[in-house]
């Protein structure tokens, strides 16, 4: 801890404490007073206190009134404490970071050739970020690159394949809440995996940031289940200021799959199926004593044999062995998800357990409906609204009476009446089959239709055949160079699936959007929860699709596609062994 | 047997098992067995059964690696419930299976020219003739075409897993990996850091690791670059990286067997060929057996041919081959087989007096780690 949590919540902090009645009724059962912190989103604006924005003090209600109070008496208080202190910074773009450095790089490296800044490497720690980076980057290039000699002149224009670490890097194929993720291949056992990236810088500025990533290393590297993301690997290089870990490859999440349906619902088998396996996933969890605490369809991902994988357990809890129930009392998570126990602010502690179960039950709310069964823009009435209104059942779709059952059990404000994982593996319809054309049936047409090519394909060819640099002619006349892709795809869309039938959306889904939307037509509005998209992304037409890359024929594809044409590559090869003879190129064979 | 004969005997299910600790060099098939235990220590383990005949079986254990120990245990664990599942002439049964100390220990039929992989490096350096090809390749489909009938894919047909004994019988071995096809979409998924060894032999689409999965068709074409191996007498793709091998085997590059006719066309495209062994310069194999191996190694899964199609096919169909018995590849492999000390396999095995020593040496207690 870096002192932080104090100097840095306290200018973007608000503390909010419920009403009075709720803290006098309980105020007996509570070891201390009646206060709860919150530590809020600092994202987030509050559109009803929006004048007090600035206000760095802190603020309570107490008997109406606004009252200020020195927060060291309250940081003693042993009442639940909430941080919701995950937001990601959208505006970063590593591409042109990159770019930029490395021009600063050539430049750095030509002055130094002429001999005028040599005494700029003597640097004192407080000297300018520039050469800071020209450091690092000069580091960057003999560490990563052995293939690579560093040459001036086409710093700008050519891009070489990188390899880091014994992986080849891909395209990014998601984000997370610490930075990106993406795809690589191990050089040696070729296989595929996904690189979560997190930056020193990021890490930093997010509340219990380096706590997080290692409490997640420490619990991940204990796990092992079919329905658990398994860790490979992590490294660290301090010269770049990253921390990477290295997970078993996945196609995207759940979220990202919903994104895509017009009607961003899932059809009930396919959300039986998901549910059962985040259910069985959710019970190895618990039996190994672990509280996930943020259950929600961005959390869950999709392997290449759709098998459903939880992950990020940034903000999942390791429960003592000495301990009988799931009890605990740090509250985190995204706050739909969120059950009332931890947001009502009138418990000392909650079910870890149960609380993941309320979270896996509105995930499957949000699965079958593709609605939140609390939802609100603002997350003081969100958290009012999730402890005391009664669960409304989505109207869009027609749940059968079991579902129904399960979803009111599920969302039971009371977390000693709620299911438990194992009794809702009991319910009649978790035991329940659905037809072949909406459950499994729509799966397998996913996994039929379904085409995830890897996306080093191009740095592959880059590094064994050469690849040229693109010349084209722009409006001038003039020739342009650009610069070749590394990468093929990237995350999912709606080429992934091609041919695959979508759901389409009812006036039903519409209708319910628009309703949702009538609280909210101030412009201030913010999503209260991270990672959660605030529209549909619009499905775009088969037509309009840049790099189409047709499953099983990925060879054919790419000799269209790519600039350097297959003769040229065979002959390069020819000379390299005598054991060339042996291989004859395809084209021959057929 | 006198005392100091054998070092101690276990009766496990009716037979005894004696062992010691021969040392002999792993690889060289003259030797009577090896085994490795789960603690990486080779000892020379000869089995001997007092009451049932064969008398000598081979046994063997998982080989040495780099991976965790456990590991290693559950997959020994795996191939044994595997092997349990099959019964067919040309597949290696398990005959017992325990464990003893901290070993796991296989008996399995005494194989005794070794696996085919033993036989192209230590006699045949430039490839096996066509004749002992044929012999060998419809046996294996045979095993094959059980395995597939039965929806595994065996993930793990390469020279080293074949094995020949003096008769010309071929049995396929090395079931560690074998998987079962799922059962809605009669294709398999699973792809990892375990299959390491064999990275070299796997189809593309295995490799690939997309969403198509892969099917039985996998194995046929680990069965292309296994024949492809035994022919030319060099690993295809040995000379490249891994992620090289990758790049040329998903733009369908593929080996091809090694004769006149092919080094003509290699000739034709610019390639000196007068480095080439006048062995691979002089030889010429029927088009019929050109076209075989292309088929196995074709790009697209579906093309292949399934395992009961090739061994109808116009090479293993022909008349010179149709009748083939294993004795008939015995004969075409043209070993000297005085190299092989069968008389070994005839009789009691004679052990050298050992120290007392050598017993602790052989199975060292030190703890696992």
């Amino acid at each position: 801890m870096e002192g932080p949590s104090s100097a840095a919540a306290a200018a973007n902090t608000k503390f909010i404490v419920p009403d009075a009645d709720f803290s006098s009724q309980i105020s007996d059962g509570r070891r201390n007073s009646g206060r709860v912190t919150l530590n809020v989103d600092p994202d987030f604006v509050d559109v009803d206190q929006g004048g007090s924005e600035d206000d760095s003090d802190d603020e309570c209600f107490e008997d109406g009134q606004l009252i200020r109070e020195p927060r060291r008496s309250r940081e003693n208080d042993a009442g639940v404490k909430m941080s919701i202190g995950h937001y990601d910074d959208l505006e970063e773009d590593e591409e042109e970071d990159e770019e930029e450095q490395r021009r600063r790089f050539a430049e750095g490296i030509r002055n130094i050739h002429q001999n005028k800044q040599q005494e700029s490497f003597d640097l004192e720690p407080e000297d300018s970020d520039a050469m800071r980076q020209l450091v690092n980057t000069a580091m960057m290039f003999n560490t990563d690159n052995q293939f690579q000699r560093i040459d001036f002149e086409p710093v700008g224009k050519r891009k070489t394949p990188k390899i880091i670490e014994g992986y080849l890097w891909g395209a990014q194929i998601g984000t997370g809440s610490y930075g990106k993720v993406k795809e690589v291949i191990d050089t040696f056992t070729l296989t595929r995996r996904a690189a979560k990236i997190m930056k020193y810088d990021k890490l930093r500025k997010i509340t219990n940031g380096w706590e997080n990533i290692r409490s997640e290393m420490a619990i991940l590297r204990r796990l092992n289940h079919k329905n658990v993301i398994k860790l490979v690997e992590v490294f660290n290089i301090p010269t770049k200021g990253k921390v990477y870990m290295i997970f078993e490859y996945c196609i995207g999440s759940v979220q990202q799959l919903l994104d895509l349906e017009p009607a961003r619902r899932l059809s009930i088998g396919e959300s039986h199926a998901i549910f059962a396996e985040l259910c069985h996933g959710l019970n190895y969890l618990h039996s190994k004593r672990i509280s996930h605490k943020d259950i929600k369809p961005g959390n869950l991902l999709v392997a290449i044999d759709f098998t459903i994988k939880i992950c990020d357990f940034g903000v999942a809890e390791q429960i003592s062995i000495f301990q009988n129930d799931g009890t605990c009392t740090k509250v985190n998570g995204t706050p739909k998800f969120q059950p009332p126990e931890c947001v009502h602010g009138n418990h000392s502690f909650f079910d870890g357990y149960k609380a993941d179960m309320w979270s896996a039950g509105v995930t499957l709310y949000n699965l079958v409906s593709g609605k939140y069964p609390f939802e609100k823009p603002v997350l003081l009435k969100l958290y009012e609204c999730i402890g005391t209104e009664p669960l409304v059942m989505p109207t869009n779709v027609l749940l059968s009476n079991e579902l129904q059952d399960l979803l009111r059990q599920l969302l039971e404000k009371d977390f000693t009446r709620r299911l438990g994982c194992q009794e809702t593996m009991l319910h009649p319809w978790f035991m329940s089959s659905f037809p072949e054309d909406q459950g499994l049936g729509r799966i397998m047409e996913r996994m039929r239709t379904g085409d995830r090519p890897l996306t080093m394909i191009p740095s592959m060819m880059a590094l064994y055949d050469g690849l040229e640099n693109e010349v084209e002619i722009d409006e001038d006349g003039k020739e342009v160079v650009l610069l070749p892709r590394l990468t093929i795809g990237g995350e999912l869309d709606h080429d992934t699936f091609r041919g695959f039938k979508y759901l389409e959306a009812t006036p039903a889904d519409q209708l319910l959007d628009g309703a949702a939307d009538d609280d909210a037509l101030n412009p201030m509005r913010r999503p209260s929860s991270r990672s959660m998209p605030t529209s549909a992304p619009v499905p775009q037409p088969i037509d309009a699709v840049t790099t189409p890359v047709a499953p099983s024929s990925a060879s054919a594809e790419f000799a269209d596609a790519s600039p350097s044409p297959q003769p040229k590559k065979s002959r390069q090869r020819k000379k390299r062994s005598i054991f060339a003879c042996i291989f004859r190129s395809r084209t021959d064979s057929v | 047997m006198s005392k100091d004969r054998h070092l101690f005997a276990i009766p496990a299910n009716f037979f005894i098992y004696c062992v010691f600790n021969r040392v002999v060099k792993q690889g060289n098939p003259t030797h009577l067995s090896w085994i490795c235990d789960v603690a990486r220590q080779r000892v020379t383990l000869c089995v001997s059964n007092r009451r049932v005949s064969p008398r000598f079986w081979r046994t063997t254990c998982s080989n040495e690696s780099l991976r965790h120990e456990s590991i290693i245990f559950e997959e020994t664990q795996r191939e044994a419930t595997n092997l349990r599942l099959m019964n067919h002439p040309n597949i290696l049964e398990l005959n017992d299976c325990f464990v003893l100390e901290n070993s796991v220990y296989q008996i399995t039929p005494a194989m005794n020219l070794g696996s085919l992989f033993d036989i192209v490096l230590n006699y045949k350096k430039f490839g096996i003739n066509e004749k002992a090809t044929a012999g060998i390749t419809k046996q294996v489909l045979d095993a094959l075409a059980y395995l597939h009938q039965r929806r595994y894919i065996h993930r793990d047909v390469k020279p080293k897993h074949i094995l020949i004994d003096s008769n010309g019988n071929v049995k396929l071995s090395g079931f560690r990996f074998m998987i079962e096809l799922n059962a809605h979409l009669d294709c398999v998924y699973e792809f990892d850091a375990h299959l390491q060894n064999q990275i070299y032999y796997l189809a593309p689409e295995v490799l690939a690791q997309n969403m198509h999965g892969y099917t039985v068709k996998s194995d046929i074409y680990m069965l292309g670059i296994t024949i492809c191996e035994a022919i030319n007498g060099v690993m295809p793709f040995a000379e490249l990286d891994p992620l090289e091998m990758l790049h040329r085997k998903l733009n369908g590059q593929v080996p091809r067997p090694v004769d006149m006719t092919s080094l003509k066309d290699d000739e034709a495209l610019g390639i000196d060929i007068s480095q080439r062994p006048r062995e691979h310069l002089t030889r010429q194999f029927s088009q019929e057996m050109h076209d075989f191996i292309a088929n196995c190694l074709l790009y697209e899964p579906m093309h292949r041919n399934s395992a009961a199609d090739l061994k109808e096919s116009t090479w293993l169909g022909s008349k010179a081959y149709r009748d083939l018995r294993p004795t008939d590849v015995s004969e075409a492999l043209e070993l000297d087989y005085t190299h092989f000390d069968l008389s070994l396999w005839e009789q009691e095995p004679v052990i050298p007096p050992q120290p007392e020593q050598r017993y602790e040496i052989a199975f060292d207690y030190s703890p696992l780690s």
